[in-house]
């Protein structure tokens, strides 16, 4: 599998979900897959999107078809989630694929799928707040309209260290890395987490500065609805 | 959509481990605060004592 | 002992040694008038060096040799100030001026006094004779005030709010600037952490959420001088933020002979240069230490 075939997937990937948010409709993964010349380098693009995937059926409510359901089971069967995570990049790995798995049981009526482990091992002592924070940001296909699960818990049990983080990011102006964790501010507002800064303003003024790349106009795009919500 | 469900080859670890890189995407490695100008004028006027410049009396 | 007490009493000692075997290189070349061609040449850091003397010697939690040293570096910047007599010519000439009497202050609140100035300051004050400044520049003025004696019907806490940091701003809206008069806004308002119950409770919330991301941004950019003054703030707040991790990266800065890098550059090898450039960086060091072992040790509570 060629990476930046993979990424260019996704990043296509992922203009379509953003299409199909602002039109209402859902985003057609199994055309997705149909247009992509390497079909396993667009599956694994599915996966790299991940839970993103589903953000027209979380936000306007909308049913998924088998077909779509079919692209995303497929994209676990030619790359089985890793059982026992050993690197950092396989926790996150891990834990990305368990929200994926877990909205999709959730709307296709399928078993839930287990846990990987203790948060604590993907996100690190939250007294390290730079170092969480990063962590947090990685797991942003997570913080999506209705999250719940050990991640969205702990992230949610420390505000001032992720509010301390996107300072932190948006400061260093690193603006991808900042986007995702505004992400998982405005899902924390969402349901109702005291915050030391105002997330609508930070939602204005990450907005303001994210470029183009569609994944993060995704995480952007996911914030804006949770904020609409409350 | 049928040649989507026939069968798939399962990629390698080493494919795994690329995917996971993509989704662990790290934090910029170059940070770009805001800092001072290098020939901005006013840098060494900063600091514990912020004086407005002496007034220049006109030369009789 | 704590940990903490230790490096910020070390990372005081050292400054201060370097301040004084270093005091030469930031006299006057000549007499001195009251209009100072180049304020910011020799004036302001005589001003600073006063300001740092004065807090050790005000804490009084240094070392004997310490002690000493900080006696005597505010007498040599006293003498070079003929001692206080610059400061009232400059007054007497520059009405509006505002360091006469700020410099001062330093002075005087280490005991060194000038009668004849502090009438002239009286008068001025009665009289509100003072430049225009922004809102930091106005509390620092105010301190100054409140430090020497002369009352006023100053309010430091309706001029905090006017200052940057007195409306709690989303924490993101912060230049490297706007940084600098953040922390003076503090150092003004709880006169160098003398009276931290001065900051509001907003004010000192807002502050503990957000100065360990504003040191983390600035030390990542290695602005050594300016992760000192948040480190100064963290002194004065009315709990003191001063964290062992924080303080071992900055004591680590400090060179062998006490010198603190104001920043990333190269340090110049030239004598006058090198103290130039860092001496400011040194008086921010000598203050970050003294107020942080004082609180620690239980001062100003």
């Amino acid at each position: 599998m060629d990476a930046s075939t993979c990424a260019r997937g996704a990043a296509d990937l992922a203009g379509r979900v953003l299409g199909a948010l602002r039109d209402g409709s859902a985003a057609d993964l199994a055309d997705f897959l149909d247009s992509c010349v390497d079909a396993t380098a667009g599956l694994a693009a599915v996966r790299l999107v991940g839970a993103d995937v589903f953000l027209p059926h979380l936000v306007l409510d909308r049913p998924l078809g088998t077909r779509d359901a079919d692209v995303v089971v497929a994209s676990f069967e030619i790359l089985p989630s890793v059982t026992a995570p050993a690197t950092a990049e396989q926790r996150v790995m891990a834990w990305h694929d368990w929200s994926t798995a877990r909205l999709l049981a959730g709307l296709t009526g399928a078993v839930p799928v287990a846990t990987p482990e203790d948060p604590a091992a993907v996100l690190g002592p939250v007294e390290q707040w730079a170092r969480w924070s990063v962590a947090v940001a990685q797991l942003s296909s997570s913080a999506h309209p209705g999250a719940t699960g050990p991640v969205v818990d702990a992230v949610a049990a420390q505000p001032l260290a992720l509010c301390r983080g996107v300072v932190r990011s948006v400061l260093r102006r690193d603006f991808a890395t900042a986007s995702r964790l505004t992400r998982w501010i405005c899902l924390l507002h969402a349901t109702g987490v005291g915050l030391p800064l105002d997330p609508v303003l930070l939602l204005a003024h990450v907005e303001s500065r994210a470029g183009a790349e569609p994944r993060r106009l995704l995480d952007l795009a996911a914030a804006r609805h949770l904020v609409r919500s409350t | 959509m049928t040649v989507h469900t026939s069968a798939r080859p399962v990629l390698a670890p080493a494919d795994l481990a690329a995917l996971s890189t993509l989704v662990a995407e790290p934090e910029s490695a170059v940070a770009d605060p805001p800092l001072p100008e290098p020939n901005a004028a006013g840098v060494l006027l900063l600091g514990l004592l912020l004086s407005p410049s002496t007034p220049k009396e006109p030369r009789k | 002992m704590n940990t903490v007490v230790h490096t910020a009493h070390n990372v005081t000692a050292r400054a201060l040694g370097w301040l004084h075997a270093n005091r030469d290189l930031g006299a006057f070349d000549d007499d001195a008038t009251a209009d100072l061609n180049d304020p910011d040449g020799v004036y302001k850091p005589l001003c600073e060096l006063a300001l740092a003397s004065s807090l050790v010697l005000r804490e009084g939690v240094a070392g004997t040799a310490e002690l000493r040293a900080a006696r005597e570096l505010l007498e040599f910047s006293w003498r070079q100030l003929r001692r206080g007599d610059l400061l009232y010519e400059r007054q007497l000439r520059h009405v509006l001026l505002t360091d006469p009497l700020e410099t001062y202050a330093h002075h005087a609140r280490g005991g060194l006094r000038h009668e004849a100035l502090e009438q002239l300051l009286a008068q001025d004050s009665a009289t509100d004779s003072m430049t225009e400044v922004v809102p930091n520049r106005r509390l620092a003025v105010a301190n100054a005030h409140r430090v020497v004696g002369l009352p006023r019907d100053d309010d430091p806490q309706d001029m905090l709010r006017q200052t940057w940091l007195g409306r709690t701003p989303q924490p993101w809206a912060l230049d490297w600037y706007t940084a600098y008069h953040m922390t003076h806004a503090v150092f003004h308002v709880t006169d160098w952490g003398a009276l931290p119950g001065e900051l509001p409770p907003d004010v000192a919330e807002y502050l503990r959420n957000w100065l360990p991301a504003w040191f983390e941004v600035w030390a990542e950019a290695g602005q050594w001088d300016l992760i000192g003054e948040l480190l100064i703030v963290g002194a004065c707040l009315p709990e003191p933020w001063c964290e062992p991790a924080r303080w071992e990266l900055f004591a680590g800065l400090q060179h062998a002979d006490g010198l603190v890098p104001r920043d990333t550059e190269p340090v110049d090898d030239e004598p006058l240069r090198r103290f130039h450039d860092h001496q400011h960086t040194a008086v921010v060091a000598a203050i970050a230490g003294t107020l942080t072992t004082s609180r620690l040790l239980g001062g100003s509570t």
